[in-house]
This record gives C-alpha cells, sequence and structure tokens, in this order.
C-alpha cells in the first residue's frame, strides 16, 4: 500500500488510540470508569464505537472513495 | 472579481433574518433576572438544544471560507479538522465534564484557583481572555471579508453592522438568547450548506460525475504527512487543530463551558456531546466544505460553469484568489432570488452565533474573575448591568483586532496562527490539573507562566519549534513561522515543565474531590450534599398548584404515587419541566423534594419554583429525577 496514504491514518489513529487508551486506563484508576454501573458502561461502549466509526470514515475516504470511478 | 449588486429579493431576505435575529434575542432577555440567568440560563435545558447550539458555536463565519477555500486549494483532506475531536472525548467526559458541572464552578479561571490557588487564577484569565477576544476579532473579519466578496461593501462596514445586531441580543438576553437564537441559527446554516451541496451536484448532473470531475489527488480524506510544508498538510493540521483548536474549544473555551452548565444533567451534557461529535460535526463539516471542492470541480471541468467559477475568483490582481472559492460557488451555483440572501443570511448566522457565545464568556470571566475581585459586595443588578456593558467592550475590542488577522496570507493561517501560539500552556494545565492528582499549584503556575514565555520565545526564534517539526519545513518568520506545529512544541514543552515540577513539588495537602478526576457517585454526593439516588425511576406527569405551605424556594411536594414512580426520597434532586418537549427546557428549572405530600395529580410548588421555571399554576408538567 501507498505509505504517503497509509501514513497521515496510522499516525491519527495510533495517536488516537494511545491518547483515547491513556485516558481510559487514568480514569479507571481513578474510579471514574467504574464497568459495573449501566450508564458508565454504556459511555464506555460509546467511546469506543466513536472511535472505530471514525477509523472506518476516515479508512473509507483515503482507502476507497478516491479511486471510486477510475 | 465582479461585484455584486443585489437583487430585492435578496435583500428582503438578509434585512428580515436581521430583524428576525435581534427580535429572537430581544424577546428571550424575559429569562435573564439574574447573572446567573444571564450566563448559566439557570441549569434547565435538554441535550438537544444544546448540541444544537453547540454545532453553531463550533461553525463560525470563518468556517465557510476557511474551508471552502483549503477545501479548493487542498481537497477533501480539508475536512480533517472536523474529524479529530473524538480522542479527547474520555477526558472530556469522564473527568472535565463532571468536574465542572458539579463542582458548581462559574468560570474556568475559578476552577483554577479551588485547584491551585489565586496566582494560577490570574495567569488563566489572562490567557483565557485573550484567546476569546482574538476569537472575537477573526471571526469579525471573516465575515466582513465574505460580504466584501459577495456585496463589495468594504470589510469594516460589514463588520460593525453584525457586530452591532449580535451585540444586541446577546447584550440583552445573556446565555438563554444565546442558547435559543443558536438552534436557529444551526438550522439555518446547515441548510444553506447542504442547499448548495445539491445545487452543485445537480448542476454537474449527479454525484458520480462531480466526483469524477474532481482530480484524484483532491479526494483523500487526510492530506500529505508534511507536504506542502506552508498550510495544509496532515501533520499541520493534526497538531494545530487536534491538539490547538480542538483541545482549546473543548477544554478551555469558557462560552462553550458555559453551555454545558445550562444543561439540566451531567448525563445529559454527555448525551449532547454525542450528537455533536458522532452526527452534527460531520454534517457540519460537509456543510461548510463542500463549496470548495464544488469550485474545484466546476474549475477543473471548465466549460460555462468553470468559466464563472474563475471570474468570480479572480482578485484585484488578475489571479484567482482561494480564498473566495465559497463566494464563487455559492454566486455560480444560486440563480434564483432570495436564495443568495438566504446564503449571506447564513453565514451570517455562522458568524453571530459563535460570536455571541464569545461575547457571553468574555463578560463571565470579566464579571467573575476581575470585576467581583475589586468590587465584591455589589447587588447582582449592579452585576448584571456590568456583565451587559462589558459586552458591548468585547465586541469594540474585536473590531479593533480585524486589521490585525487580515495580515495573514490566508484565513485558514489566521486562525491557525493564533489558535497554535495562544491555546498550549492552558490546555495542559488543565488536561492535567483534571487527571493528575499530584500535579500541584507550582507545577500549573510554571506550566502557565514559564510555559507562555516558551511560546513567546518561538515566536520571537521560531527556530526552537524544528526539533518538533516532523520534517516541515519553517517557512516565514516570527509568528508566521512553524505557525502550526508551534502546537506541538509548546504542547510537548509544557508537558515536560508540568511533569518535572510535580516531580519536584508533587500536592501534598487534602484530596480535591470534586476537583480532579474521580467516581461520579463521589462528584453527586458532592454536588447533592447528600447520597445520590441512583434507583431506577420513571418520569411523572402532574399538574401545578402554588402552595405556600412550601417554605424553600426550590422544594416541591408530589404525591405518594408520583413518589412511588419516581423512586425518590425527601431532598433528592428534581427537574419539573413544561411537558413540551420542543421547548428544550426553556420553562423547567431544577427543585428538591419536599418532605410534605402533595394531593390529588398534582405538584405543589413555592412561588419561587413558578419563577424560576417560568411556569404558570395549573399548568401540565413533567418531573423526573435527576439524582
Amino acid at each position: 500500500m501507498d505509505t504517503a496514504l497509509i501514513t497521515p491514518y496510522l499516525y491519527q489513529y495510533g495517536m488516537g488510540a494511545f491518547i483515547m487508551a491513556a485516558s481510559l486506563f487514568a480514569a479507571r484508576a481513578a474510579g471514574a470508569l467504574d464497568l459495573r454501573e449501566r450508564e458508565t458502561k454504556k459511555t464506555f461502549v460509546i467511546l469506543i464505537a466513536g472511535m472505530l466509526l471514525y477509523a472506518v470514515v476516515h479508512g473509507l475516504l483515503q482507502f476507497v472513495f478516491p479511486f471510486v470511478g477510475e | 472579481m465582479q461585484e455584486q449588486i443585489l437583487p430585492l429579493a435578496d435583500e428582503a431576505v438578509i434585512i428580515g433574518y436581521f430583524v428576525a435575529i435581534v427580535a429572537f434575542g430581544v424577546f428571550f432577555s424575559r429569562y435573564a433576572r439574574s447573572t446567573s440567568d444571564y450566563f448559566f440560563g439557570g441549569r434547565r435545558f435538554s441535550w438537544w438544544l444544546i448540541a444544537f447550539s453547540c454545532i453553531a458555536t463550533v461553525v463560525g463565519s470563518y468556517s465557510f471560507i476557511k474551508y471552502s477555500e483549503a477545501g479548493f486549494t487542498y481537497g477533501l483532506a480539508s475536512s480533517q479538522t472536523y474529524t479529530n475531536d473524538w480522542q479527547w472525548m474520555p477526558v472530556w467526559m469522564l473527568a472535565w465534564l463532571p468536574i465542572i458541572y458539579y463542582s458548581r464552578v462559574k468560570s474556568i479561571p475559578e476552577y483554577f484557583e479551588r485547584r491551585f490557588g489565586p496566582v494560577a487564577r490570574h495567569l488563566a484569565t489572562a490567557i483565557i481572555l485573550i484567546y476569546l477576544v482574538s476569537y472575537i476579532g477573526i471571526n469579525l473579519y471573516t465575515l466582513g471579508k465574505a460580504v466584501t466578496a459577495l456585496l463589495g461593501w468594504p470589510v469594516m462596514t460589514s463588520v460593525v453592522v453584525t457586530a452591532i445586531v449580535a451585540g444586541i441580543y446577546v447584550t440583552a438576553g445573556g446565555q438563554t438568547s444565546v442558547v435559543m437564537t443558536d438552534l436557529f441559527q444551526a438550522l439555518l446554516l446547515l441548510t444553506a450548506g447542504f442547499l448548495i451541496l445539491i445545487l452543485g451536484v445537480c448542476a454537474f448532473g449527479g454525484l458520480g460525475d462531480f466526483w469524477s470531475a474532481l482530480p484524484e489527488r483532491y479526494r483523500f480524506g487526510l492530506a500529505e504527512f508534511n507536504r506542502p510544508s506552508s498550510g495544509v498538510n496532515f501533520v499541520n493540521v493534526y497538531w494545530q487543530d487536534a491538539f490547538g483548536s480542538s483541545m482549546a474549544f473543548w477544554f478551555m473555551n469558557q462560552g462553550l463551558i458555559m453551555r454545558f452548565l445550562c444543561v439540566r444533567s451531567a448525563k445529559e451534557g454527555r448525551k449532547a456531546v454525542i450528537l455533536v461529535l458522532l452526527v452534527l460535526m460531520p454534517l457540519a463539516a460537509i456543510a461548510v466544505g463542500n463549496a470548495g471542492l464544488l469550485a474545484r470541480a466546476m474549475h477543473e471541468a471548465g466549460g460555462e460553469m468553470g468559466a464563472a467559477v474563475d471570474t468570480y475568483m479572480t482578485g484585484p490582481d488578475g489571479k484567482i484568489d482561494n480564498s473566495y472559492a465559497f463566494t464563487a460557488a455559492a454566486r455560480t451555483l444560486i440563480h434564483l432570488p432570495g436564495v443568495f440572501g438566504f446564503v449571506m443570511a447564513a453565514l451570517t448566522a455562522a458568524l453571530m452565533s459563535t460570536v455571541d457565545t464569545l461575547i457571553n464568556a468574555v463578560a463571565a470571566i470579566s464579571v467573575y474573575d476581575v470585576y467581583q475581585k475589586f468590587l465584591p459586595d455589589k447587588s447582582d443588578a449592579h452585576y448584571l448591568w456590568v456583565a451587559r456593558i462589558i459586552s458591548v467592550i468585547a465586541v469594540l475590542i474585536g473590531i479593533i483586532l480585524v486589521p490585525v488577522f487580515s495580515s495573514f496570507k490566508t484565513i485558514y493561517d489566521a486562525h491557525a496562527g493564533f489558535t497554535a501560539a495562544i491555546t498550549p500552556p492552558m490546555i495542559v494545565a488543565i488536561v492535567m490539573g483534571a487527571m493528575w492528582k499530584k500535579f500541584s499549584k507550582q507545577a500549573c503556575v510554571a506550566v502557565l507562566g514559564l510555559g507562555s514565555v516558551a511560546m513567546i520565545i518561538s515566536i520571537f526564534f521560531p527556530e526552537v519549534i524544528a526539533p518538533f517539526s516532523h520534517g516541515v519545513e519553517q517557512a516565514g518568520e516570527g509568528l508566521k513561522g512553524f505557525k502550526y506545529m508551534r502546537a506541538c512544541y509548546g504542547v510537548v514543552v509544557c508537558t515536560g515543565i508540568g511533569i518535572i515540577m510535580t516531580l519536584l513539588f508533587p500536592y501534598r495537602g487534602a484530596p480535591q474531590s470534586g476537583l480532579v478526576i474521580g467516581s461520579e457517585k463521589e462528584f453527586k454526593r458532592l454536588f447533592k450534599g447528600a447520597e445520590p439516588n441512583d434507583r431506577p425511576t420513571k418520569p411523572v406527569y402532574l399538574t401545578v398548584k402554588l402552595n405556600d405551605a412550601l417554605t424553600a424556594a426550590n422544594e416541591i411536594a408530589v404525591p405518594e404515587s408520583a413518589k412511588a414512580r419516581l423512586n425518590a426520597d425527601p431532598q433528592d434532586m428534581l427537574h419539573i419541566s413544561d411537558r413540551r418537549w420542543w421547548l428544550g427546557g426553556l420553562r423547567s428549572c431544577p427543585a428538591r423534594l419536599s418532605a410534605v405530600t402533595a394531593e390529588g395529580d398534582n405538584v405543589w410548588v413555592s412561588q419561587g419554583i413558578l419563577e424560576a421555571g417560568h411556569l404558570e399554576e395549573n399548568q401540565k408538567v413533567v418531573i423526573e429525577r435527576i439524582m
């Protein structure tokens, strides 16, 4: 795959995943992310799903849609 | 560039918009009876209303011009700035929102005083005021630039006209006016953005034809990693926007913080931000940027449309000026009388819905963090009067700053340059303060003070940024040298200062519950002053009856059956609201459950509740338990 295309994508989602993971671990250590609570669990699922959604949409915009119609 | 003589129908639409927005905003001044109403709208609004008003704040007039310009120049990658906020949401949702909501702080500087002491508060006040007033200036400048392109008015004329209109309704109505007018303006600007997209796609004969007309290099979602050195490349945008602009917007923008203090509960605040980031931001990215892509496709396709776009984008020097991409696309695609005026109104709405928030925020910080410090014993009415005067002064300073931003090469550069230079010390101090219990006042003052010094050094000697530049070359001197990567330098240097100072001088005092990240239950306990009630609950629908037996101003009494359905105990926190959901909580207020039991299908309320919630006797209301 073209490194010019994949480098920005990996940088964005590598940094994004690192920042999210570090934040979630810190939140868990501080008691702000108690997954036994229903509301907190819902927030956690939305946070992960939102990140994945953005990653998929950006993936399509970077690797699929630009070549559609050629 | 050709001057536009506006048809009567367009003029009528624009004038109608100005009249409607002023009337709309001034109408809501009846809801601003105290400084609490004026700045925070009384903790009453629904999540969806806050979400729409947030998106109106996100999208400034600069957005249409800046992202269309970037879309024309760099393609779809210009949307990157609207799609890189999500990584901060764990910190925002789990730490910052609970802290600001439950600690009842009125301003970010107040948080700094409670967490770190008065010196940190003074430094935070100075940095935030510079940020907010500069933000007002750049919004006014970009609107002036757009109006000049569309109508041929002088920049300062359009700046002064729109500043006066926004100033009138914010000065009169405060936060409630801001929230309610922003809902209207968000819908207006999203509609206008999508209208241009639909007209453009139809002009090409379909989405496929439009996409085919766009050269391949303009179709990628992310820009090249570090080329071109000046302007939009991936790493420039990532550091300047994801770290500089986005973090500043979510963490240090007092206007946005005040918006979330208006929401009826922290849970509704989270719902609002999810709607903003997962739905409204992507829609806004399409709305503000598509005109640039359309202009590029028309320019490349040539023919009649291409010639028209080129004509409208030609500057006084006879060369294509990319900053006219939005106006050129609009002028090429819109031919129906009145529609062009509608787009102009949307552009103005984008400005006013951002500037109104900023004006209100400047007033809040100036009153709470500056004026009250010198004159602490005045009446609430006096502070409300001062807030209105400061709103006017904020607008005037914003107008004075317009010539500063007009000296930058592009609007994108101007916006990037100022956010990257101002924001790093504050955002690092906020995140470390919220997330790290050992982060001490010495560390905070060092981050704000030394961090600001480091930012100033980087303006005089931009070469200090080179080690952080990710291969981007220095493309200018002073503020314009590494203007995007200055954010990376600032974040790394400030974080380093914060870590070293915390290790040297760790916080060793009593636990600062409510001011650092912690369990939500603990936050709620502090907020409520008693054990929070998290048992399952359902809303109840009752009729309002005034009852003088209720002594506390914020108490309400409900019948036993309602208590059982609410699953509530005396002193639990409730929310009483008009049953019409579409009012978004405008007629509602927080309340506490009385130990007294009401009779029939009635809720007994005090006079205080009637006034705070703008409710009337015999009105049908819905009551929900908050905690």
